[in-house]
C-alpha cells in the first residue's frame, strides 16, 4: 500500500507539465522500505538551490509582521501654493505680405490663489515696440480670473478671462485695450514649477491694439498659443 | 489614472489650436500709390526719410534705366479691420516731386490718413535715368540701389545698404551690412559686414563686421573685430593697407603683380606665397618682383596670409 502511493506520487510528479527551468531530471527520495516514515517524502529539484529542511515537521509561525522602512513612507499630498510667478509667451499669425506673418505676446506673470478653483493676477507684464519701422512702442499688462480645476493629482485645467491694457508712445500715442480670454492645461512637474500649455483670444476695442510688435485694428481676433512657466510659492 | 490620461489627450488638441492660431477679421492691405512720370531734369535725386515721421522706417529702392523720365511709388502696407476703408486709406498717401535746387530733386510724401498706426510706408520706389548721383539717407529702412551709374551717398543707421554697378560710392551703415559693386569708394559699416566689388581704389571699415570681396585698387581696409579676406584685381595704383585687430587678413595679389610688402603679426603668423619669395614667420618685408606700391599689412591677433593668384 505504501509503496503503491509512492508510485502513483512519482507518476503524477513525472507526467506533470514542467517549466523550461525543470529539464534535470527530477530526484525522487524514496524512505526506506521498511522504517517507519511519514507516507509522503518527494522532493522535486529544480534550478533553484533546494530549501533547507525545517528542523521541525510542524508548520513554522507566521512571520511577525515587520515596520515598513522609513523611505515607504506615503508621500504627503500634493498641496497648491497660493503665489505664482512666471513668465509665458503666446505666438500665432497673421496675414501678411508674403501670405502668413507670426504675431507674438510675452511677459511676466503674477497670480494670486484665493481658492483651489479660483485666483487672480496680472499677466504678460511687458514693454513692447512695433516692428513696422516706426518709433512707437508700449508698456502693458492684463489683470485676469482664473477658474481651474485638477483633473489629476498634479493636472489642472484652467480658464482665464481678463483684459489687456497698455499705453502707447511714440508714433501715435493712445491707450490700447483688448479683452482676452484663454485657457490651458497646467502641468506641476515639480510641488514649486509648473508648465502650462496654453491658448488666448485677443479682441481690440480701442482703434487699435499693439500686442506684441504688431498693431491691431479694432474688432481683430487674435488667437494665439504658447506655454507659461511658473514658479509656486507660499 | 483614468482623468489623467484623458487630461493628458487634450495635449495634441492644445497643439492643433497652437498650429492653428491665427487672426480673424482684419485684412491685409497692400498698395502702390505712384507718382505723375516727370522729365528727369535734375542731375542729383535726394531722398531723406529721418526728417518725417510718416517714412521713418520705409526702404528706399531705386532703379536705373534706360529713360528719360523719373518716377515714385509708395509701397504702402498695413493691417486693417473690418470697418477700415483701405482705398480711403490709401488715398491719404501721396507722394509726389519736388525741386530741392536747380539740380536737385527729391520727392515729398504726405500722410493725411487716420489710420497710419495701422497702414504704414514700406517702401519708396523710385525708377529715374541710369546716369544720375544719388543722396540717401535712412534712420530705421535698408537702401537698394540698381542700375545707377553715378556717384552714390547712401546712409542707413539700422538698415542694409546694397549698391550694384555704381560708380563711385560713400557708403555707412550703423548696423546693417554692406554688399557693393561699383567703380571705387569708401564703405564703413559699425556692426556689420562689408562685402566689395570694386573695379578701383577703396576706404572701407567695419567695427565689429568683416570685409571681403574683390578690389582694383589700393586704399584702406581696416577691422576692428572681423577678419579681411580681398583678392586684388589688378596692380596697385596707391599703397594699400590693412589692419585687422583681432581677425586675420588674407590677401589674393594677380599674378606677375609687383609691390612691396610690409607685413607684420603680434601673435599670428605671416605667410608669404607670391612672385618666388615664401616666407614663413611673424614678419616680412621684402619685394615681390622688384617692388612698387607697398601692401602693408598688421594684425594684431590673428595671422597674415598673402599669395599670388595662379595664371588664369
Amino acid at each position: 500500500m505504501r509503496r503503491h502511493t509512492l508510485f502513483l506520487l512519482s507518476l503524477a510528479v513525472l507526467c506533470t507539465p514542467r517549466t523550461a527551468a525543470a529539464q534535470e531530471p527530477p530526484v525522487v527520495i524514496v524512505g526506506e522500505p521498511d522504517a517507519p516514515r511519514p507516507p509522503i517524502l518527494v522532493v522535486l529539484e529544480l534550478t533553484s538551490p533546494a530549501p533547507t529542511p525545517s528542523p521541525s515537521p510542524s508548520p513554522s509561525p507566521a512571520p511577525a509582521p515587520s515596520p515598513a522602512p522609513e523611505g515607504d513612507e506615503p508621500e504627503p499630498a500634493f498641496v497648491l501654493h497660493p503665489v505664482s510667478l512666471g513668465l509665458s509667451g503666446l505666438v500665432g499669425t497673421h496675414d501678411g505680405t508674403n501670405g502668413l506673418a507670426p504675431t507674438w505676446t510675452a511677459g511676466l506673470d503674477v497670480g494670486f490663489r484665493l481658492h483651489d478653483l479660483v485666483a487672480l493676477g496680472v499677466r504678460r507684464v511687458t514693454a513692447a515696440a512695433t516692428a513696422q519701422g516706426r518709433d512707437q512702442w508700449a508698456i502693458g499688462l492684463s489683470p485676469y480670473v482664473e477658474l481651474a480645476g485638477r483633473v489629476a493629482e498634479r493636472v489642472e485645467l484652467y480658464g482665464q478671462l481678463g483684459a489687456a491694457l497698455e499705453v502707447r508712445a511714440g508714433f501715435g500715442t493712445g491707450v490700447g485695450v483688448a479683452p482676452f480670454t484663454g485657457g490651458g492645461v497646467r502641468f506641476f512637474v515639480a510641488d514649486l514649477f509648473s508648465i502650462a500649455v496654453e491658448g488666448a483670444a485677443h479682441v481690440p476695442v480701442t482703434d487699435t491694439f499693439l500686442l506684441g510688435h504688431e498693431v491691431f485694428p479694432l474688432g481683430a481676433v487674435i488667437l494665439q498659443g504658447g506655454l507659461a512657466l511658473a514658479f509656486h510659492l507660499g | 489614472m483614468h482623468r489623467l490620461a484623458r487630461s493628458s489627450s487634450l495635449l495634441p488638441i492644445a497643439m492643433v489650436a497652437l498650429a492653428s492660431a491665427c487672426t480673424f477679421n482684419t485684412s491685409w492691405l497692400d498698395r502702390t500709390v505712384t507718382t505723375r512720370a516727370v522729365p528727369a531734369a535734375f542731375d542729383v535725386l535726394t531722398l531723406d526719410t529721418t526728417p518725417d515721421a510718416v517714412l521713418d522706417g520705409a526702404s528706399l529702392r531705386i532703379t536705373g534705366g534706360a529713360r528719360t523720365d523719373a518716377e515714385a511709388a509708395l509701397h504702402v502696407v498695413g493691417l486693417l479691420g473690418v470697418r477700415d476703408d483701405a482705398d480711403a486709406i490709401v488715398r491719404g498717401f501721396t507722394i509726389d516731386w519736388t525741386h530741392v535746387d536747380a539740380a536737385t530733386f527729391g520727392v515729398q510724401v504726405t500722410a493725411t490718413s487716420s489710420a497710419t498706426e495701422r497702414a504704414w510706408i514700406d517702401e519708396v520706389r523710385v525708377g529715374l535715368p541710369s546716369a544720375r548721383d544719388l543722396v540717401l539717407r535712412t534712420d530705421r529702412g535698408s537702401i537698394d540701389v540698381s542700375g545707377i551709374t553715378g556717384r552714390v551717398e547712401a546712409h542707413a543707421g539700422s538698415g542694409s545698404i546694397a549698391v550694384h554697378g555704381a560708380g563711385v560710392v560713400d557708403l555707412s551703415a550703423t548696423s546693417g551690412s554692406i554688399e557693393v559693386s561699383g567703380a571705387a569708394g569708401n564703405a564703413h559699416a559699425t556692426s556689420g559686414s562689408i562685402a566689395l566689388d570694386l573695379a578701383g581704389w577703396v576706404d572701407a571699415s567695419a567695427d565689429s563686421g568683416s570685409i571681403d570681396g574683390r578690389i582694383g585698387g589700393g586704399g584702406t581696409l581696416t577691422t576692428t573685430s572681423g577678419s579681411i579676406d580681398v583678392v586684388l584685381t589688378a596692380p596697385l595704383d596707391r599703397d594699400l593697407v590693412l589692419t585687422a585687430d583681432s581677425g586675420s587678413i588674407r590677401l589674393v595679389v594677380p599674378s606677375g603683380a609687383s609691390m612691396a610688402l610690409d607685413l607684420a603679426a603680434d601673435s599670428g603668423s605671416v605667410s608669404v606665397d607670391a612672385g618666388g619669395a615664401h616666407h614663413d614667420g611673424h614678419a616680412f618685408n621684402g619685394l615681390v618682383r622688384g617692388g612698387g606700391f607697398t601692401v602693408r599689412a598688421r594684425a594684431t591677433s590673428g595671422s597674415i596670409d598673402v599669395v599670388e593668384r595662379g595664371p588664369s
